[in-house]
């Protein structure tokens, strides 16, 4: 079928399914359009002028993505990027069939795609992409994705595929990562952190990749970061952190997490012409993306956004809260849904035991706020009564934050969707 | 009267510790400190053990473990259950305490023997048994999140520890869920299994206190409103 009446079908399918309000536009015009053609990713790619830039991982994705699209953006380039949700095959046909003009013909510089772990060794070999953003692996949805080295062999299997041209920027402080950039055909570039001020003492529980995958040997570390990233070393085999190529940044958003999402955007942008100086001061004026640290504010009293999906987002997440001055009341709100992963036991992987020794205002929320309220019980002896309605939780949360003092809300992803929506769309009384 | 006191083993903590089975130790603790029973955990000298846990893991990190478990350990392990110690042994653990486990492509890969169980995996044949299970426990049923690729087959010097009334189990034939030998239990729930099914986790504690006291204990009850809350929650979600 010809590019152009493709492009028109989807279109109109992206415009009925919102009218009808039958889910995200652009997904289903990504479903059609692949259905009308399959090879329609295929076709368009080679019409982005000046490349595509993949960015996997755990976490971090969205964040890292709207960084570099706002950096080229401020660098007066014409970029498009799949919004979060639409990151599966049918999203980035979308995203390029919605950003076609009526002759089926894209005219954009750069096209910006996050890619679902899952669906990264499938797709990626589609995107001759210029550059590939390896940022992390971290255990979530062990029931949708399984277990990080399994992931990462999939990721492995699937760069084979790709051109020798590509350059990966890979985080060398996630062993994990490391390894697969070692393994990497191309060329590779580091970014990681080595400022001491930013370290925490030991390994969380929660942490995965910390046995040498040279030599099964478990890693030492000079300094850790957060979860399982620092500058490591096997004792056995002497394997250790590839050198870095960008180690430090002024990042605009608080937290070591957002450090890493800064120094890989900006590392990127690097990568592609831009200098190092430009590149920071650009990123300085970046907003946050979509629940990511998003502010509201609700009768003099504000409300941050902190999604928190798998328990290193969520540690680091209570870490971030723990070092803000305004902070007095946080509320845990946990779903089950398939966007979220059904098993709730990461939970019991997340460190608790802070936060519950310095707040009493904890409430929990969400399908499963049975489980957190148990949880919240079992780490520090206290009895929270669970509150299922949202709606009622954030009244709560509201209720005992005073004046000039923040809500925290740390929500799973679905759970942040149907905040987003009270806090958007009703007034709160 | 002295205090009562637990040493609970949890082998392999950061190499055998996937789905959040660390709740289950934190669960044993609280649940005994609340009691005023003074609460010990080790991660070595297994002589020392009251009680014994060992969670699931990813292939490769249980490959490192099999090396150490055949070693002396293991031994000492077979003693100790043999001795009537209590033990809680999740998923890869459980296979690990059977005869053998034969992968989908290579080869057997042997076991401890504790159980008279074995497990295969079929590879693309079967498809991975994921989701919320219910078994029934001596008459109580007992909640948890399943998520394995192997099925176990039993033999006939052990029993099932339940029987499935949702889910797959221990192979998704037989509805038999994990096995019983002496005060040994293993078992496919996750979730962790502990937190919402706190009659099991007083059942460990009990055991685990007679076995070392060699007499009758009683426990203390403890208000379990919002465990069952979440159990009947779950069971209307999924029955």
């Amino acid at each position: 079928m010809p590019l152009i009446i493709t492009s028109l079908i989807s279109k109109a399918v992206s415009i009925a399914s919102r009218f009808f309000g039958i889910g995200a536009g652009v997904t289903w015009a990504g479903e059609i359009g692949l259905t009308l053609d399959p090879k329609i990713i295929n076709k368009l790619i080679p019409q982005v002028k000046k490349g595509v830039i993949v960015i996997a991982g755990t976490n971090g994705k969205t964040t890292t993505s709207a960084m570099v699209k706002h950096i080229l953006n401020e660098s007066d380039y014409k970029v498009i990027h799949n919004k979060t949700g639409a990151n599966l095959e049918n999203g980035i046909a979308g995203t390029l069939l919605l950003n076609t003009n009526f002759l089926g013909k894209l005219s954009i510089d750069f096209a910006i795609f996050e890619l679902d772990e899952g669906a990264f060794p499938k797709v990626i070999t589609k995107l001759n992409p210029k550059i590939i953003v390896l940022l992390n692996l971290f255990r979530d949805q062990l029931d949708r994705y399984g277990e990080v080295d399994s992931i990462a062999q999939k990721w492995m299997i699937g760069l084979k595929g790709v051109s020798d041209k590509t350059t990966l920027v890979c985080n060398a402080d996630d062993p994990l990562i490391s390894e697969i950039g070692n393994k990497f055909k191309g060329k590779v570039v580091y970014f990681g952190l080595n400022d001491s001020s930013k370290t925490i003492s030991k390994l969380p529980h929660a942490v995965d990749s910390t046995y040498c995958l040279n030599c099964g040997n478990k890693l030492s570390y000079k300094k850790v970061f957060l979860s399982h990233f620092g500058d490591w070393y096997c004792t056995n085999c002497h394997l250790k952190r590839p050198k870095l190529t960008l180690n430090k940044i002024n990042s605009p958003l608080i937290g070591v997490y957002n450090e890493y999402n800064s120094l890989a955007s900006s590392l990127t942008c690097q990568v592609l012409g831009i200098s190092k100086n430009e590149a920071q001061q650009k990123i300085l004026t970046f907003t946050p993306a979509f629940g990511r640290q998003e502010e509201f504010n609700v009768n003099s009293k504000k409300i941050k956004i902190f999604l928190s999906k798998n328990p290193a987002g969520f540690n680091e997440s209570l870490r971030t809260v723990l070092t803000q001055k305004d902070f007095s009341t946080i509320i845990f709100a946990l779903n089950d849904r398939i966007a979220d992963g059904t098993d709730v036991s990461w939970i019991w992987d997340v460190d608790f035991d802070e936060i519950v020794s310095k707040t009493n205002n904890i409430l929990c929320t969400g399908d499963r706020a049975n489980d957190m309220a148990i949880r919240i019980k079992y780490a520090g002896d206290k009895d929270i009564k669970p509150i299922f309605d949202l709606n009622k939780a954030i009244e709560k949360g509201l209720e005992n934050t005073r004046e000039n003092e923040t809500l925290y809300i740390l929500p799973t992803y679905t759970a942040m969707l149907d905040i987003r929506k009270i806090l958007t769309g009703k007034k709160i009384s | 009267m002295n205090k009562l006191s637990l040493t609970i083993l949890w082998m392999y903590p950061d190499l055998m510790s996937t789905y959040g089975d660390r709740g289950n130790i934190i669960v044993l603790t609280k649940r005994s400190q609340w009691r005023g029973i003074v609460v010990n955990i080790i991660e070595n000298g297994i002589e020392k053990a009251d009680l014994i846990f060992m969670g699931g893991a990813q292939d490769r990190q249980q490959k490192i473990v099999s090396r150490d478990l055949f070693s002396k350990k293991g031994e000492i392990l077979r003693q100790k259950i043999e001795e009537g110690v209590p033990g809680l042994f999740i998923c890869g653990a459980y296979q690990f305490l059977g005869h053998y486990y034969l992968p989908a492509e290579g080869d057997k890969i042997p076991g401890l023997s504790i159980f008279d169980a074995y497990t295969r995996h079929y590879g693309l044949q079967k498809p991975r048994a994921i989701g919320n299970i219910v078994i029934d426990w001596n008459g109580k049923k007992l909640v948890g999140f399943e998520n394995h690729g192997g099925r176990t087959y039993l033999g006939k010097k052990v029993r099932p520890f339940g029987l499935v009334l949702k889910g797959y189990g221990n192979n998704g034939e037989d509805k038999t869920e994990g096995a019983v030998y002496k005060n040994a239990y293993g078992t496919y729930l996750h979730g962790p299994i502990l937190p919402k099914n706190p009659e099991f986790a007083d059942f460990l504690i009990q055991k685990a206190l007679e076995v070392k006291y060699k007499k009758e204990i009683k426990l203390k009850s403890l208000d379990n409103s919002l465990e069952q809350q979440a159990k009947k929650s779950i069971l209307q979600k999924i029955v």
